[in-house]
C-alpha cells in the first residue's frame, strides 16, 4: 500500500504518466464513490443501485452552489441561463454533503426496511428519477447539455491555471490536472482513513453483524432499521463527495453520465476490488475507470479492438465492458474477495503459516465462504 | 372518441409487450428466487439474432422467412438462458451464495450481453436494424380509426402467447410442476418435482418471452432494432412492480 502511495505522489513528475492524469483524476473521484458503495454492499450487505443519484447530487449540487451567476451568455436567452448561488467552494462542498445526507435520510424509510435485493430494485427507481430530473430542471442542471463546473479556486489549494514560468516544480509545469491530482489524492486518502476507522469500530461491526444474519444481530442489540438506513446515508455522502470530485475533474457535467451504466460500473469496481476491502475499492475503481483509456492507447496489441475510425471491431469502451463484466462473473464464481481476496490467498500461500494478526474484518464472500 | 380508441389500442398493445417481459422476470424469480438483471441482455441478444438470421440467411421472401428468423432467435435465446442457468446460477446456488451475489452476477452478464448486442448493431453499420416483419409500417382502419399494423400484431400475437402460456401452466404436467414450485419451493421436491428441471424450463420460457417481446419492441414506436432496445430504460419499472407485487401476493406466475 505504501509503495502504491509513493508512486501516486510521484505521478505528475513523470512525463510518461502525465498523459494519464485526466483519467486518473476521474478514477480518484470514482474511488471515493466505490468506498462508499463498499460500506453499503461489502459491510452491510445491501445492494444499492442508486449510487449515481447521489453522485449527481454531489456534482450538480456543487456546480449549483458554487458558481456565481453563470455567465454562459453569448446569444443565450436570459431564461436559459443557469442559476447559481455563489458560495465558497469548500462551503458548497459541505452543503452538498449535507444535502446528500438529507436525501439519503429521506429515502431511509425504504432503505431501512427493505432488505437486500429488493433495495436494489427500489433504488433503481432513484436512478431513473435522476435522469428525468436532470433533463427537466433546466435552470439548475442545464438540461441535456449539462453545465460547466466552476474551477476550484481556494487560496493555496487553488487549481487555477497558472501562467507558464510561474509554477514550475522541479522542471514540471504544474497546470490544472497536476494540482487537481494532489487535491483529489488528499481527498481519497481522507475518505479511506475515515471509512476504515468507521468500519473498524462499532458501526462497522454492527453492519457486518446485520449482513451476516439479521436475527443474531438483532439479538445482540443491533437496531436493524437504524443501521441499514445509516449505512445508506453514509454511502450517499461518499457518493456525493465523489460527485464533487468528478465535477472538478471533468469540468463539465451532463445527465448522461449518471445513468444505470454508472451504477453497474460502481458495482463492478466494488466487486472487483473486493467486498469488505476498502483499499480494494480504490484498486477496483482504478481498474474500471482506466481500462477504456488503456485499451484505447494500446489498442493495436489487443485482439478484436479496432482503431478509432474502424467500424469493424470493438470500440475500446465495449471491450472494457466485456472485460469488467466478465471479470465480475469470474470473480463471483471463483474468488470472492475480489483482488483483495486473491492477494490474501497469495500472501498466505507464500507465508505458509497462519497469520498471527488478528483480523477484525471478516469478509464473508458473496458465495458464502468466510474468509478471515 | 376515435382518439380514445387509438390510445387504448396503443396502450394495451404496448402494455402487453411489457407484460411479457415482466412475466419473464417473474417466472425466473419464482422458479429460482433470483432477480435476473440479465433479462434485458437476453432480450437484446435474442432480437439481434433475429435480425442477423433475417439479414444473413433468410433474406427477402415473405412471411415464411421472417418466421424462420424468429425461430432462430428463439432458439438462441432459449439456449442462452439455459446455459446461463446451468453454468452460472446453479453453480452459485450450490455454493449457497447469497442472493445478492447471484444478482450481481446477472448484472455482469447483462453488461456482457448488451455490449455484445450493441457491438452487433454497430458493426452492421446501421443505426436501426430493420427486422423486416410482415406487418411493416402499414396501418389499417379499424372501426374508423387508423391503427398501425404493428400494434395489432403485437396485441394479437401477445394474446395468443399469453393465453398459451396460461393454458400450459394450468393444464399440463409441467405447468403444474412450475406452479407448485412457485408456491412452495421446499415442498415441491417432496412431491417428486425436480427443481433443476423446473428451473431450467423457467429460464428457457423467460428467454423465449423476451425474444418475442423484442420483436414487438422493435416494431413500434420506432421501427427497427437499435442499441437501446434491450436497454434498462423501460424494463425495470415493469420489473419492479411485477416482482414486488408477486412476492407479496405469493402467487403463481399466473398472478
Amino acid at each position: 500500500m505504501a509503495a502504491l502511495y509513493a508512486v501516486a505522489l510521484y505521478v505528475p513528475f513523470s512525463v510518461e504518466q502525465r498523459n494519464w492524469l485526466t483519467p486518473l483524476n476521474l478514477a480518484m473521484a470514482a474511488a471515493v464513490g466505490a468506498i462508499g458503495l463498499n460500506i453499503l454492499l461489502g459491510f452491510a450487505g445491501q445492494l444499492s443501485l442508486a449510487h449515481p443519484f447521489f453522485v449527481a447530487v454531489g456534482a450538480y449540487g456543487y456546480s449549483f452552489f458554487s458558481s456565481g451567476y453563470d455567465p454562459v451568455t453569448r446569444g443565450v436567452a436570459k431564461s436559459d441561463r443557469l442559476s447559481g448561488v455563489g458560495l465558497h467552494p469548500l462551503l458548497s462542498t459541505v452543503v452538498v454533503l449535507m444535502l446528500a445526507a438529507v436525501l439519503g435520510a429521506l429515502f431511509s424509510p425504504i432503505a431501512g426496511r427493505v432488505k437486500g435485493i429488493y433495495l436494489g430494485i427500489a433504488s433503481l427507481g432513484l436512478v431513473f428519477l435522476t435522469d428525468h430530473l436532470l433533463q427537466n430542471v433546466k435552470g439548475v442542471s442545464g438540461g441535456f447539455n449539462g453545465r460547466r463546473v466552476p474551477v476550484y479556486d481556494v487560496g493555496f489549494t487553488s487549481i487555477e491555471k497558472c501562467r507558464p514560468k510561474e509554477c514550475i516544480v522541479s522542471g514540471v509545469p504544474f497546470g490544472q490536472p497536476e494540482k487537481l491530482w494532489y487535491l483529489l489524492l488528499a481527498v481519497v486518502t481522507l475518505s479511506f482513513i475515515l471509512a476504515r476507522n468507521m468500519m473498524r469500530g462499532r458501526p462497522g461491526r454492527a453492519l457486518q453483524a446485520l449482513r451476516d444474519g439479521e436475527t443474531p444481530a438483532s439479538v445482540m442489540g443491533v437496531n436493524l432499521v437504524r443501521y441499514r438506513a445509516a449505512a445508506f446515508m453514509v454511502s450517499a455522502m461518499f457518493a456525493a463527495m465523489s460527485g464533487v470530485m468528478y465535477a472538478l475533474a471533468n469540468g463539465n457535467i451532463t445527465p448522461a453520465e449518471f445513468g444505470v451504466d454508472t451504477s453497474v460500473a460502481f458495482l463492478a469496481m466494488v466487486v472487483i476490488g473486493g467486498l469488505g476491502s476498502l483499499g480494494g475499492s480504490i484498486v477496483g475503481a482504478l481498474f474500471v475507470r482506466i481500462l477504456p483509456d488503456f485499451i484505447t492507447r494500446h489498442g493495436e496489441k489487443i485482439p478484436f479492438v479496432a482503431a478509432a475510425d474502424n467500424p469493424n471491431g470493438l470500440k475500446p469502451l465495449a471491450m472494457a465492458r466485456f472485460i469488467y463484466g466478465g471479470t465480475v462473473i469470474v470473480l463471483l464464481l471463483f474468488e470472492d474477495g475480489g483482488l483483495a481476496g486473491l492477494l490474501r490467498r497469495a500472501r498466505r500461500a507464500a507465508l505458509r503459516v497462519r497469520s498471527s494478526e488478528r483480523r477484525v474484518v471478516l469478509v464473508r464472500g458473496l458465495a458464502g465462504q468466510v474468509d478471515p | 372518441m376515435t382518439r380514445l380508441f387509438q390510445f387504448l389500442v396503443d396502450g394495451v398493445s404496448t402494455g402487453a409487450v411489457y407484460a411479457r417481459i415482466a412475466l419473464g422476470y417473474v417466472i425466473i424469480f419464482k422458479a429460482s428466487e433470483v432477480v435476473t438483471f440479465a433479462h434485458g441482455g437476453v432480450l437484446a441478444v435474442g432480437g439481434y439474432m433475429i435480425w442477423y438470421a433475417r439479414d444473413r440467411w433468410f433474406k427477402g421472401g415473405g412471411q415464411g422467412n421472417f418466421w424462420l428468423a424468429v425461430l432462430v432467435g428463439l432458439l438462441v435465446a432459449i439456449s442462452l438462458s439455459v446455459v446461463v442457468e446451468r453454468l452460472f446460477i446453479r453453480r452459485m446456488q450450490s455454493k449457497s451464495a447469497s442472493i445478492i451475489g447471484i444478482c450481481i452476477l446477472t448484472l455482469g452478464l447483462d453488461v456482457i450481453l448488451e455490449t455484445y448486442s450493441n457491438y452487433g448493431v454497430a458493426s452492421s453499420g446501421k443505426e436501426l436494424l430493420d427486422l423486416d416483419n410482415p406487418w411493416g409500417l402499414g396501418a389499417t382502419s379499424v372501426l374508423g380509426v387508423r391503427v398501425s399494423d404493428a400494434r395489432i400484431a403485437a396485441l394479437a400475437i401477445g394474446t395468443v402467447v399469453n393465453t398459451a402460456l396460461f393454458l400450459w401452466l394450468k393444464y399440463t404436467d409441467w405447468g403444474v410442476a412450475m406452479r407448485a414450485t412457485a408456491t412452495n419451493q421446499e415442498a415441491a421436491p417432496l412431491m417428486g418435482i425436480r427443481l433443476g428441471r423446473v428451473s431450467m424450463v423457467a429460464w428457457a420460457i423467460a428467454g423465449a418471452l423476451a425474444t418475442i417481446a423484442a420483436i414487438f419492441l422493435s416494431a413500434a414506436p420506432s421501427p427497427g432494432f437499435d442499441g437501446s432496445t434491450g436497454d434498462w430504460r423501460s424494463k425495470p419499472s415493469r420489473q419492479q412492480s411485477s416482482v414486488v407485487s408477486t412476492h407479496h401476493a405469493a402467487r403463481s406466475p399466473v398472478g
